[in-house]
């Protein structure tokens, strides 16, 4: 059996539904403010764990005391 | 640190233990998109990054558990979107080897009752934040516009702000900070960031 290079259209499940990001302006306006408010927080979260967490040494495998 | 920076097709098919035709379909839908795709006359050679290794293995994950096509960009555009931005403030962030750092944080896609998309993101056991909301049904038909999902979902599901969880009843133990009703699928990116066996 040849190997086919795409799936199968006629499966609805890989229908597009017109509203991919890569072809609808205001779909990708929409998940950059998405994208906007969670790299604040992951911004954030890695300047809590610069605080929390101690300089990790090198030479001891990583490990904090 | 991951000391490949290149693959091509077939490595990445091997790689993911998938065939390469998947790959192929989802460069064509523009789902992944090759971070070092080079044209050559009348063909194309597409060579993958580490991060599109990990949007590989997030929309495989995905799409076994049949979200359409279209979904998975949406959210694989999220995370190629929150990853500049994230870069734009801190020189030199790749999102693969932060994920895969000590202490990463957890970030988790969330599909509510099979039409609205979150993310979470949370350290440890510790208290998680939810973002999103938005429900992919309604895009899809045109009945709310983007401008009012933003308005009347993001908003209304307090983008960003600390989820709480409340006493436990049966209703809150299923569905999960977002409050699903039904179903609910929880997908860990960092983890599958982790598991990812780039340092071979």
């Amino acid at each position: 059996m040849r190997a086919k290079a795409v799936e199968p259209a006629r499966n609805p499940d890989v229908s597009n539904q017109g509203w991919n990001p890569a072809t609808n302006p205001a779909v990708r306006e929409l998940l950059d403010h998405l994208a906007d408010e969670l790299a604040k927080e992951y911004i954030r979260l890695m300047k809590q764990a610069e605080k929390v967490t101690p300089a990790i040494d090198p030479n001891d495998g990583g490990h904090r005391k | 640190m991951t000391a490949r920076q290149e693959w091509t097709l077939s490595e990445a098919a091997r790689f993911l233990a998938e065939p390469q035709h998947r790959l192929i379909y989802l460069c064509e839908k523009g789902v992944v998109v090759p971070d070092f795709a080079i044209a050559k006359g009348r063909g194309s050679s597409r060579r993958f990054s580490a991060r599109n290794l990990l949007e590989f293995a997030v929309v495989l994950k995905l799409r076994e558990l049949t979200l359409p096509v279209d979904t998975v960009a949406a959210i694989i555009h999220v995370l190629r979107a929150f990853e500049t931005k994230v870069a734009d403030e801190i020189k030199g962030f790749d999102l693969i080897h932060s994920l895969r750092g000590k202490n990463a944080p957890d970030l988790r896609i969330i599909i509510s009752d099979g039409r609205l998309l979150y993310f979470s993101l949370g350290v440890g056991a510790g208290d998680r934040k939810l973002f999103g909301g938005i429900d992919f049904h309604n895009l899809a038909t045109g009945k709310i516009k983007p401008t009012t999902i933003r308005k009347e979902k993001i908003a209304s599901n307090e983008i960003g702000k600390e989820v709480t969880r409340k006493p436990a009843s049966p209703a809150l133990e299923f569905g999960g900070p977002e409050g699903s009703k039904h179903a609910r699928i929880e997908i860990s990116v960092t983890r599958i960031a982790k598991d990812l066996p780039l340092d071979g």
